[in-house]
């Protein structure tokens, strides 16, 4: 290393800089030796340089930092470290740490306190409408269709369609029967007088009153079977006698006046001849009795179609008709009971592999 | 969830959550609707909703539905005394009514995390994911909001 006075400033700098090795810095001391006027310089220069030690700075938080990073309470963090003891956020060593800590300053006890009250006690409050929060749920319900309720089923329909079939048949018929009788039971109202009235020779008035008598079982049996049934002009064999009976009183009440029922009945006239015929039989002349005679054989009649009416022929058998309707209605009856209790929650009913929505959206 | 762990449900849970809107809403008919709406919801959702978590599901749903009724209607605030309805029957001392008090001073978000924490016990995470808050959101409220109690049972007025 050759240093000379053209240039020493930057081994003077390198030297203060401490960027010399050994070599380099006793050669920088030697030439100061042998130049002292140079020494001066080399001093100016070493002041230029920041001495560490002269400015020590210190960091006050530093501590402060290091303490919240260890979970450490200071007098800076406990409230931080009360709250969270207070909503059980702590672990069992910080909670030891808190009660430690404020057991050593009894200042903090009271703050400490206090946030304590603020933990709201546990206050039951109950609801007591649990009942609308219960729920049910119920798995469809499935009706097993085995052979047998098939072919039950298939036998009530086969009933229903011959008794719809055999009525359809022989409705007219018994209607023809039963029309007659409203003109029976309903003779014209008539005057006291003329319901006593006995005119010689001729036939008896049925009256009214002595027919509802006699008969009153007969006509409630009547009313149950042919309630649909009014008048009918087609009269039949059995009512002739009472038509007859009726058209002899008719002559006197309508030349008096009076608007009878009985007055307003007409007879065809092919019947003309079988009317005469039964006004040559003899007739009672004692009015009860022959009330009694001549309504006793049209509901006589009437009677015996009854049983006719309540029997129905289904291949070969007799049948009768209440009971298939009984039945019928129970069969109905079983179905709609089942159907009501079998409907699951969301209104579906499973009959065999269909589903069926028994509820309207 | 199957139909009889709901019907444990609503044994275990309906009281919790009927006092947890009720004591916040001041209104017991609205309460009973938003806790049977509450049910409702978990009932109709009952196979995707775990058991265990039936309880976070419950408040969660009743909570909102306790804001939106908060939104629509300002009864909340019409309402000083939460004195309705006989819900308590037994006289209460004076350090709590001075607690309920401080309470009912507080807005629905702080009172709903004090409920949440003192009566139910839920930690910081789980009360943000009923409440739809991070948990430093819920540490900064509730503190905030236990400072208000304090402050509010040490003032002058209400001095213990």
């Amino acid at each position: 290393m050759n240093i000379n006075r053209h240039n020493y400033e930057e081994y003077f700098l390198l030297y203060i800089d401490n960027e010399l090795d050994v070599t380099g810095k006793k050669a920088v001391e030697t030439f100061i030796e042998t130049n002292p006027d140079l020494a001066d310089e080399l001093d100016i220069l070493k002041q230029a340089c920041l001495q560490p030690a002269e400015d020590k700075v210190s960091f006050e938080p530093k501590k402060q930092l290091l303490e919240i990073a260890g979970a450490n309470i200071t007098s800076a963090n406990y409230e931080e470290y009360f709250l969270r003891y207070i909503d059980n956020e702590l672990s069992e060593d910080e909670k030891i740490a808190v009660e430690t800590y404020v057991l050593q300053h009894p200042v903090l006890q009271d703050e400490f306190l206090q946030l304590k009250q603020t933990i709201l006690p546990i206050e039951e409050i109950v609801f007591k409408e649990k009942q609308l929060l219960y729920r049910r749920s119920q798995p469809a319900m499935v009706i097993n269709m085995r052979w047998t309720r098939i072919a039950a089923a298939a036998v009530i329909l086969f009933i229903a369609g011959s008794i719809w079939w055999v009525r359809t048949d022989t409705t007219p018929g018994s209607q023809k029967n039963i029309a007659v009788v409203p003109s029976v039971v309903k003779p014209a109202p008539a005057s006291p007088q003329k319901q006593n009235e006995v005119i010689p020779g001729k036939p008896v008035v049925i009256q009214k009153e002595n027919f509802v008598t006699t008969s009153k079982r007969k006509m409630s049996d009547i009313a149950s079977n042919s309630k649909s049934i009014k008048h009918d002009e087609q009269f039949t064999q059995p009512v002739l006698p009472e038509v007859n009976v009726s058209r002899t009183v008719s002559d006197k009440t309508i030349s008096k006046g009076n608007n009878t029922d009985v007055a307003k009945t007409t007879i065809p006239d092919p019947t003309e001849t079988a009317i005469r015929k039964m006004i040559d039989k003899p007739v009672v002349s004692e009015p009860s009795v022959a009330s009694t005679t001549v309504n006793a054989e049209p509901l006589t009649q009437l009677d015996t179609d009854q049983p006719q009416d309540k029997n129905i022929s289904i291949g070969g058998f007799q049948v009768n008709k209440e009971k298939v309707r009984g039945l019928f209605k129970r069969a109905s009856r079983m179905f709609t009971s089942k159907l009501k209790t079998d409907e699951n929650e969301e209104g579906k009913l499973q009959v065999a592999a269909f589903e069926i929505n028994t509820k309207s959206k | 969830m199957t139909e009889r762990e709901y019907n444990e449900c609503v044994n275990q849970y309906a009281d919790n959550v009927f006092r947890f809107i009720v004591k916040n809403l001041r209104h017991e008919e609205d309460a009973k609707d938003i806790v049977q709406t509450a049910f409702e919801k978990l009932w109709r959702n009952r196979e995707s909703v775990e058991t265990d978590k039936s309880k976070s599901y419950l408040f969660t749903v009743a909570y909102n539905q306790m804001i939106d009724h908060i939104r629509k209607s300002k009864r909340i605030s019409l309402k000083d005394e939460f004195s309705d309805s006989g819900i308590q029957h037994q006289p209460v001392p004076q350090v709590k009514k001075t607690l309920m008090e401080a309470l009912n001073r507080l807005n629905e978000t702080q009172r709903s995390l004090v409920m949440l924490k003192d009566y139910e016990g839920y930690s910081y995470e789980e009360i943000g994911k009923i409440m739809d808050l991070n948990e430093s959101q819920v540490k900064v409220y509730l503190h905030r909001a236990r400072l208000n109690l304090r402050n509010y049972l040490v003032s002058s007025e209400n001095v213990i």
